[in-house]
């Protein structure tokens, strides 16, 4: 999975964007991150929002931007995780 | 005479409630806590901000609302392209209901036309009919430098500028031109007055 990170636009987080819409269900995505300890803060069908150390807000097009990390490697680990997850 | 302040953390609220303060008003300040749809510090930036304005003669109190708990309201069951009007009518029905139980004849706001998408006249026109008190919005025809000079001068910038992540509900596309009729159609698919007052009821003050 191809995908491009860099700090958001105010750089209080790291935006992570794939090279595809992936077109989620954020219903789906929930579940499959429940799953793998992330506790969902909200979730709609246009934004999802978890937490674990680090908070994530995961948008239906696979953009997702990291809260509270300070690096863009653990940025870049953390993504490649998640879209693992999502499109196993 | 008092007003309320909706005051954000950001650059231009706390230029506006200088200018009221200035103008020998009263002010009191209401926060929107717009978590966990941004992070905890605007909340933190917007404290520091009141406090900063006290020099002036800026307010005692201030009240922070919980609207990222409206905000998944709206995202649940509204038109995604008017999120961010949803969400003024509700600060603004909030702020009117606040206004009227502390004594507050009008609600001051930072905005300031064409400076974001979403504010344009269209849309400001369909955010101010929520509400009967006025809305003053001091800066609406000043640009961007002329505000950011007078935040420097009256040193509220550089807590404005203190990073915070900007709100991730806005949509990618958002309705430029408002069309009020469904507006209103779409909001009375939730119980607005409910989702008021369980916000008023929530809402937190703060001596500062």
């Amino acid at each position: 999975m191809k995908f491009v990170s860099a700090p958001c636009r105010t750089s209080a987080a790291y935006e992570v964007k794939p090279d595809k819409n992936l077109r989620l269900i954020l219903d789906d995505v929930a579940k499959k991150l429940s799953n793998e300890g992330y506790i969902p803060v909200v979730v709609t069908s246009h934004i999802a929002v978890f937490k674990k150390e680090y908070e994530l807000t995961i948008f239906p097009s696979g953009r997702i931007l990291i809260k509270k990390i300070e690096e863009k490697e653990i940025a870049d680990r953390i993504a490649r995780e998640i879209y693992e997850v999502l499109l196993e | 005479m008092k007003v309320l302040v909706l005051i954000s953390g950001g650059i231009d609220s706390p230029v506006a409630a200088y200018l009221m303060i200035q103008k020998g008003f009263k002010v009191e300040y209401v926060h929107f806590d717009n978590q966990p749809f941004t992070d905890e510090v605007p909340r933190e930036k917007a404290i520091q901000l009141a406090k900063h304005l006290k020099q002036f003669g800026g307010g005692n109190t201030f009240y922070i609302i919980h609207h990222g708990l409206t905000q998944t309201e709206i995202l649940k069951s509204l038109e995604r392209k008017y999120t961010c009007i949803f969400c003024r009518r509700f600060m603004y029905r909030i702020g009117e209901r606040l206004a009227e139980f502390i004594g507050a004849e009008a609600l001051v706001t930072g905005e300031n036309l064409g400076q974001v998408a979403s504010q344009t006249l269209h849309n400001l026109r369909a955010e101010s009919e929520a509400i009967r008190i006025p809305i003053i919005r001091p800066l609406i025809g000043f640009d961007k430098q002329e505000i950011v000079d007078l935040a420097k001068k009256i040193g509220t910038y550089e807590i404005s500028i203190i990073r915070s992540l900007c709100c991730t509900v806005t949509p990618r596309y958002p309705e430029t031109r408002a069309i009020l009729d469904k507006i209103k159609r779409e909001e009375g698919k939730l119980e607005i007055n409910d989702i008021i007052d369980l916000r008023l009821k929530e809402m937190e003050s703060l001596d500062i």
